[in-house]
């Protein structure tokens, strides 16, 4: 179960230990993380689980597919390279230190 | 130590727990919910489970530890019966009654039941993932299927029992789909994909009765045709679960009755979800709604009042749908007399229709486009304003008027 480093927007931090195989969404879920909403339960519709994602982890992550692109580009908070939907993203056992950043607002 | 009960143990009442934490509540918080089951997703039901591709667990929306750590007290399999609002206690169907400073009402709703003619052979609902367990079972084992109901459950299960190889009928009484929620433009597109696909789709037709015989059913439909089926499935809307409320003596109209930050007229209960009727914050109008993105942000809005920081709703209302390997998403929630501006070809995979009031974006429904769709959940949400020609126009991205949206914002500020 690596532990995962959850961040709010106004800095508080959540560790979290995901399960391998679940969502990083799920994991945050799971552990009562605010902000992350996920209201589409995963299926890469509502761009409510958008959050950054540490970068020296990127490289580790599947591509987003040009759906998840396209979501992406209207979510309501700042769009950075890397940005992400939580929900297209499993966790593998390698994202252990990982830390993901909460965006300010998912409306 | 006060403590908070949750009536219903579904998307509503699963947030509004985890909400009640967030924002710092610390005493007792029951949830009792009627179902058997862990809160779980609904949309699935009528998806990528039935079809096979996501198994129950899946479907929860948060795992049983999750409401373990939060010292979260679950009690499933237990119907609520009444509430005595001046004992402040609940009664289960158990025997047992709970006391409670606050209450939460998040009871969802229940399908309408349709009954056929004189012979009484109700047809089958989707609601429940018991319904869904023993309706998946039956897919897997073949037959025929008639659907009565172009609403997104019925148009949702077609799509679902056709990839699993059924022959399906599929009949609406209204001259096409989707009829009360989407754009003509929309309803052609859906019913030409489901009759791609091969399903049999009747408009205009409704179900005068229906027979049993053989071991199948035979409906005789207003069009004087005979459809024979192995299933009946309705999918022709659902009724608030308000009559607990209701008999307690708090005001319903089609729902209980909440003000904009989810408060009934009695100071101590709060509703949410499906069993509600709402002044909208955003909206500025009172509606029932019927969505996840609904039940979800008035149940963290319901929350938030009972821990004494009571905030409205800012958000545009949104919903989506997946039919075959097509998405269909909506923002916001027009109204009749809203002008509808399609953007790209609706003859072909892929484009939206965007609804106008006096200039001002009140919603747009997106096939197959994204991107359309999210960065119109922020213009609707923004009240941006927008031509009829810009909103036409392919050569302008919505994202521009996003921009161009915040920088006359930031002007007049
Ligand atoms: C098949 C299907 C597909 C759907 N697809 C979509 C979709 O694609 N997108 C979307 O946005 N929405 C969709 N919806 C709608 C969405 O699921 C609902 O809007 C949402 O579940 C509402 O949440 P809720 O908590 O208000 O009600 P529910 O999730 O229905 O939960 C209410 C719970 O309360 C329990 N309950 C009722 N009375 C009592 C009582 N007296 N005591 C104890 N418990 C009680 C019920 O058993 C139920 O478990 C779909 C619904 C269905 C059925
Ligand atoms: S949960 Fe909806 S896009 Fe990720």
């Amino acid at each position: 179960m690596p532990e995962i480093r959850f961040i709010e927007a106004d800095g508080t931090p959540h560790r979290v230990e995901a399960v391998v195989g679940q969502s990083l969404k799920q994991a945050a879920l799971d552990h009562l993380v605010p902000g992350i909403i996920g209201d589409c339960g995963g299926c890469a519709s509502c761009g409510t689980c958008h959050a950054y994602i540490d970068e020296k982890y990127l490289p580790l992550l599947p591509p987003a597919d040009e759906n998840e692109e396209m979501i992406l580009e209207g979510v309501p908070a700042s769009r950075t390279s890397n940005s992400r939907l939580t929900c297209q993203i499993p966790v593998t056992a390698d994202m252990a230190g990982m830390e993901v950043q909460i965006p300010d607002t998912q409306f | 130590m006060k403590t908070v009960v949750i009536v219903g143990a579904g998307q509503a009442g699963s947030e509004l727990a985890v909400a009640l934490r967030q924002n710092g509540f610390s005493d007792r918080i029951l949830l009792v919910g009627a179902e058997r089951h862990l809160p779980y997703q609904r949309p699935p039901l009528s998806k990528a489970f039935l079809r096979g591709k996501v198994e129950q667990e899946a479907l929860r929306t948060r795992a049983l530890d999750a409401y373990t750590n939060a010292g979260i007290e679950v009690e499933l399999d237990t119907a609520a019966v009444a509430i005595d609002r001046r004992t402040r206690s609940v009664a289960l169907a158990d025997g047992r009654m709970l006391r409670y400073d606050k209450l939460a009402l998040t009871t969802g709703g229940s399908p309408r039941p349709l009954r056929f003619g004189s012979g009484h052979v109700a047809g089958r609902t989707l609601h429940h993932l018991d319904d869904a367990i023993a309706l998946r079972q039956e897919l897997q084992s073949g037959g025929t299927l008639l659907i009565v109901g172009g609403g997104f459950i019925g148009l949702e299960t077609a799509a679902a029992a056709t990839d699993m190889g059924i022959a399906v009928t599929l009949v609406e009484a209204q001259p096409r789909v989707l009829a009360r929620t989407c754009p003509p433009a929309v309803s052609a597109f859906v019913e030409r994909e489901h009759r791609n696909h091969g399903v049999d789709l009747r408009t205009g037709v409704s179900v005068r009765s229906v027979a049993q015989r053989d071991g199948a059913l035979l409906a005789e439909l207003s069009d004087d045709t005979v459809v024979r089926a192995d299933l009946i499935l309705t999918g022709v809307g659902i009724a608030p679960n308000d009559t607990l409320a209701a008999t307690a003596g708090l005001a319903v109209d089609d729902g209980v009755l909440v003000d904009a930050v989810a408060r009934t007229e009695d100071p101590d209960i709060v509703a949410a979800g499906d069993c509600t009727r709402q002044w909208h914050g955003f909206l500025g109008r009172s509606v029932r709604l019927e969505s996840v993105q609904n039940a979800t942000d008035q149940a963290r809005i319901a929350a938030r009042t009972l821990c004494g920081k009571p905030t409205e709703r800012f958000a545009a209302p949104w919903f989506w749908s997946d039919q075959y390997d097509h998405k269909i998403q909506m923002a916001g929630l027009p109204q009749t007399g809203d002008t509808e501006v399609v953007r790209g070809d609706p003859s072909s995979n892929s484009f939206s229709v965007v609804y106008l009031r006096n200039g001002i974006i009140t919603g747009l429904h997106a096939v197959n486009r994204p991107r359309d769709f999210t960065v119109a959940r922020q213009l609707v949400t923004a009240r941006a304003a927008m031509t009829g020609d810009e909103a036409a126009s392919e050569d302008l991205p919505l994202s521009e008027l996003v921009k161009r949206h915040q920088s006359t914002a930031e002007r007049r500020a």
